[in-house]
């Protein structure tokens, strides 16, 4: 090739770049007035599509203009400017579920849905073991095993109302008038899954059973942990009834929610006393025998769950024949499944839906309880008595100068304060709220969470849309007053921290979440931040053992008066690295035996404002577990519950 | 070469027993495992703490524990798992077909491809088929399988739609998980086959069989071929056994229910019994995979017997 012929390939190339350039870019001129000494040109104005998710939920598809300004000064340099100015809404997405006004009449099941979930737990069958819920949590929402009540139903994200049950396998139940007992009648004629035998109908005794063996002594199961101590006397069969005895003054009014069926917080479902004895006990552990709408045909945990329906149960038909709930640990591969049609429902992250629900048509739905995404400050430990811990290694502690043989306060850590010198709680505390002041919580909903989520400022879960929210909760995002914080508080130059997050949590987000506020941390502080993702496993003994003082990212949904105490004050067994003081404990501790619901939470309210001020818990951002189900589900009705829940519900579309 | 052999076998032996110590050592070095199922209701006295840790058997000392654990796992009770709730070994035996039918594949099409590859790039040296081989291979051993995986499952699933994205089934479900197995021990094997074969063409009898006249197809397939084989064999033999206990990330991003699966889950879990199990089966199957190429190269060739 000549010089020329190189020459004319190389301006041929140029124009076609610019030609696609132009393409590419709005053909309008704006004029941009820039005031001074400067001369001003004309440049084009560029149209850009961008994904943007509102506070509410809703996906928006909005058409953004950057005006470029090009400012050229008076000693020659030349400075561009972009502003986004957003323009026009395109498409709006909203966060939702196609429910039918009255569920249509039972038909013959048909058809085959394939649900895409990060975790397939193996299933454990009793409840004195079964320490991921897979029974009371996983088994009622995939519908295998059933509860003596369920919660009044409300679509997604309404809570369901926590005092308004509907019998399940009880029939009926009554209060005693002095609250020291429930006596439930057991519904007739409840049959138990016949896959690995015959196992009669549902007992009394099994009910009696279930809940005794959750809270015997030396029991690890889930179930067992969720009931308020008043509600671990024991239960008793009364003829053909079983009776659960509640300590005198220590009734719970969040009964329901505890014992209850599917719904908000659902932790317990009855299994066979018989099946257990006739099994025996390593076989019943791997083996379901639920009464459920759905029977399981094979549960292989960390790979699989399929059930088909069971033909004429009790309470509903399934519109669905068969369901399969398979394990896929990679977003991505959801992701692909979802597109492909081979999955019709998949738990995703916030900030891939967008794309996902303008490219397949899909809708999300937010299933599980939203949790504050919550910095635990670990390593203060002030509480000076344990009211629960006798002849525990709490005790112990706890008389041997506990505090201050912590690890923490030894060394000095800025975020840790000694209860013991007014001086240093201060100074903690001003480092407490720099650190929190230094989070720009609107960035992380808006870019790590995609739109879905809602800032948070408080870990008890009391979300600033809700009534007895404080503004003075809010922490602003200011960097300049964190920045004097640390100087007022002796670090002007910062200091070394790390902040641990667990990446193997079902919360999918929190590890992404703590990349950015140790980004944010080294930006806007200088801090050095180390940034741990260890397993959930390798620190929780710290946190059992109250030895933990690294800060660490967790969120837990508590419900509105639920009891605090238990998490937030020195206790035996996991705690999230922070012990509050008695006198605040004592406020909290009464809500193990508070009936009134309006002072359970003006009680959490006492204890929350104190932690605001104190800042012994920074949340950043409240969050669900999003679902993208495909537009073949022409109706659902799930339950705002921990995972994929309802599919006895569904309907597809033929 | 009974001696060698039973040499080999006890080297073999006193490994396992090291890798298992190691790894029973290591699995508690991340804490006590009754603290993975205390919750923060539960209730704990000593005397509860003291009769969970004689029910897991934590209450003798951790060499005591590892020697009863030798001998169980000789009887084959490798013990419970902690998460699944279920004998060790069991578990062990019913996530094994997957990965035994996974990397049995993989492998074939490993030796399949990367041997006659080899042999063709170094037949037809500095040709295109040459330059495509190498490419090949650069790509294979450059470019980390969970990326393949990933960039597999957008082309061929989602847009041309011909294979499923993921988990065990029909033939389908095999192809992107055996060549993202595959690619990187294949791209081994050819570059491994190439410059033996190239060594060997290179050889004084060959030139010399060149001079005499024998045709090339004859001089690759018959003299420098089987003389070249060496080397690929051997590494063959070690390649079955890194498929075997090497699968933890194909296995993960194709969801396909392993060995490499439940390592992770046991991992994650601090599922001591069942990753010292894991750990027990994975060095059988390295360690006899080892022995085996080192007999294979004792046959192949005399002077490794004699040295």
């Amino acid at each position: 090739m000549s010089v020329a012929s190189w020459r004319y390939a190389v301006i041929a190339a140029l124009a076609i770049a610019a030609l696609s350039v132009m393409a590419c870019t709005k053909e309008v001129v704006k004029t941009v007035e820039v005031p001074g000494e400067t001369v001003v040109k004309e440049v084009p104005v560029e149209v850009i599509k961008e994904v943007v998710v509102t506070k509410e939920g809703e996906t928006k598809i909005v058409e953004v203009e950057v005006v470029k300004e090009v400012v050229v000064t008076k000693e020659g340099e030349t400075k561009i400017i972009e502003v986004e100015k957003p323009v026009i809404v395109e498409k709006t997405v909203e966060v939702s579920v196609p429910v039918a006004a009255e569920l249509p009449a039972a038909s013959k099941p048909k058809g085959k849905l394939t649900v895409a979930v990060p975790l397939v737990p193996p299933l454990v069958q009793l409840q004195s073991l079964d320490a991921r819920g897979t029974v009371g949590g996983f088994g009622i929402d995939w519908n295998i095993f059933e509860g003596i009540v369920r919660s009044q139903w409300a679509p997604p994200p309404t809570v369901p109302s926590q005092d308004t049950y509907v019998p399940e396998i009880a029939a009926s139940w009554e209060i005693a008038g002095d609250q020291t007992s429930i006596t439930f009648a057991v519904r007739e004629g409840i049959p138990w899954h016949n896959t690995h035998g015959e196992f009669g109908n549902v007992t009394a005794e099994d009910i009696v059973w279930t809940f005794n063996d959750s809270f015997k002594e030396g029991s690890t199961g889930n179930p067992g942990e969720q009931l308020p101590p008043g509600h671990k006397v024991g239960w008793e069969v009364v003829g053909d009834k079983a009776r659960m005895n509640v300590k005198d003054g220590g009734f719970d009014p969040l009964w329901g929610m505890l014992h209850g069926g599917i719904g908000w917080g659902a932790t317990y479902g009855i299994t066979s006393k018989v099946a257990y004895e006739t099994l025996g006990e390593d076989k019943f552990l791997t083996h379901a025998v639920g009464t459920g709408p759905y029977v399981v045909e094979s549960w292989d945990g960390h790979d699989q769950m399929t059930a088909n329906t069971s033909a004429g149960h009790w309470r509903i038909t399934p519109r669905v024949e068969t369901l399969q709930v398979i394990e896929m640990p990679e977003q991505g591969v959801r992701e692909a499944a979802m597109r492909t049609g081979e999955v019709e429902v998949a738990q995703m992250p916030g900030k891939a839906l967008p794309n996902l629900v303008a490219d397949t048509g899909g809708k999300v739905i937010t299933l599980g309880k939203p949790s504050p995404n919550t910095i635990y400050w670990s390593g203060n430990y002030w509480g000076e008595t344990c009211p629960n811990c006798a002849n525990t290694d709490v005790q112990a502690n706890l008389e041997a100068d506990w505090y201050g043989a912590y690890e923490g306060i030894q060394k000095g850590y800025p975020w840790i304060g000694d209860p013991n010198d007014d001086t240093s709680m201060e100074n903690a505390r001003l480092v407490r709220w720099a650190l929190s002041m230094a989070i720009d919580r609107d960035k992380i909903v808006n870019t790590v969470l995609g739109g879905f989520g809602q800032t948070a400022y408080v870990a008890t879960n009391i979300t600033p849309d809700r009534p007895e929210f404080k503004p003075e909760w809010r922490v602003a995002y200011d960097v300049d007053k964190a920045k004097q914080n640390l100087i007022d508080a002796g670090y002007p130059d910062g200091f070394d921290i790390t902040l641990w997050s667990a990446c193997n949590l079902p919360a999918i987000w929190d590890c992404e979440i703590a990349d950015a506020i140790g980004e944010m941390w080294i930006d806007n502080l200088g801090l050095n931040v180390t940034v741990d993702h260890a397993d959930y496993a390798v620190r929780r003994p710290e946190s059992v053992d109250k030895t933990m003082n690294t800060p660490w990212l967790h969120g837990i949904g508590w419900l509105p008066g639920q009891s605090l105490a238990s998490f937030y004050c020195a206790h035996p067994g996991h705690l999230g690295g922070v012990t509050l003081p008695d006198d605040i404990c004592e406020v909290g501790l009464r809500n193990d035996v508070e009936s009134d619901m309006d002072t359970r939470i003006a009680n959490n309210v006492t204890m929350t404002d104190y932690m605001s001020h104190w800042q012994t818990q920074s949340a950043i951002a409240t969050v669900g577990n999003y679902f993208i189900y495909s537009p073949k589900i022409v109706e659902w009705r799930p339950y705002i519950t921990g995972y994929f829940n309802s599919p006895e519900t569904i309907v597809l579309s033929d | 070469m009974a001696r060698f052999i039973t040499r080999r076998i006890i080297s073999l032996v006193i490994v396992v027993f090291a890798i298992t110590l190691l790894v029973f050592m290591l699995s508690r070095m991340t804490g006590d495992p009754r603290y993975l199922y205390m919750s923060s209701y539960t209730r704990m006295t000593h005397e509860d703490w003291e009769a969970q840790g004689r029910a897991m058997g934590l209450d003798k000392p951790l060499i005591v524990q590892y020697l009863i654990w030798v001998k169980d796992a000789a009887k084959g009770d490798f013990g419970d798992s902690v998460h699944f709730r279920r004998n060790s070994l069991d578990l062990i035996i019913k996530f094994l077909p997957a990965t035994l039918q996974l990397s049995g594949i993989s492998f074939v099409c490993a030796i399949l491809l990367g041997i006659p590859l080899g042999v063709l790039s170094a037949a037809k040296r500095t040709t295109v088929w040459d330059y495509l081989g190498r490419s090949f291979a650069l790509l294979g051993q450059a470019v980390p399988p969970f990326w393949i995986a990933i960039v597999f499952i957008w082309i061929f699933s989602v847009h041309l739609g011909w294979l499923p994205t993921s988990r065990k089934g029909d033939w389908t479900h095999y192809v992107m998980p055996v060549i993202t197995l595959g690619w990187l021990p294949a791209a081994g094997l050819l570059r491994l086959t190439r410059s033996s074969m190239l060594e060997v063409l290179d050889s004084e009898y060959v030139k010399l069989a060149r001079a005499k006249g024998v045709s090339a197809k004859t001089i690759i397939w018959k003299h420098a071929l089987r003389n070249s084989m060496i080397a690929p064999l051997t590494y063959a033999a070690i390649l079955l056994a890194s498929f075997l206990t090497g699968t933890v990330v194909v296995e993960t991003v194709f969801a396909w229910p392993g060995l490499g699966r439940l390592s992770v889950m046991a991992a994650l879990n601090t599922d001591f019994p069942l990753i010292t199990g894991l750990a027990l089966v994975f060095a059988i199957i390295f360690l006899v995979c080892s022995l085996v190429a080192d007999i294979l190269y004792a046959i192949l060739d005399p002077r490794i017997r004699i040295q």
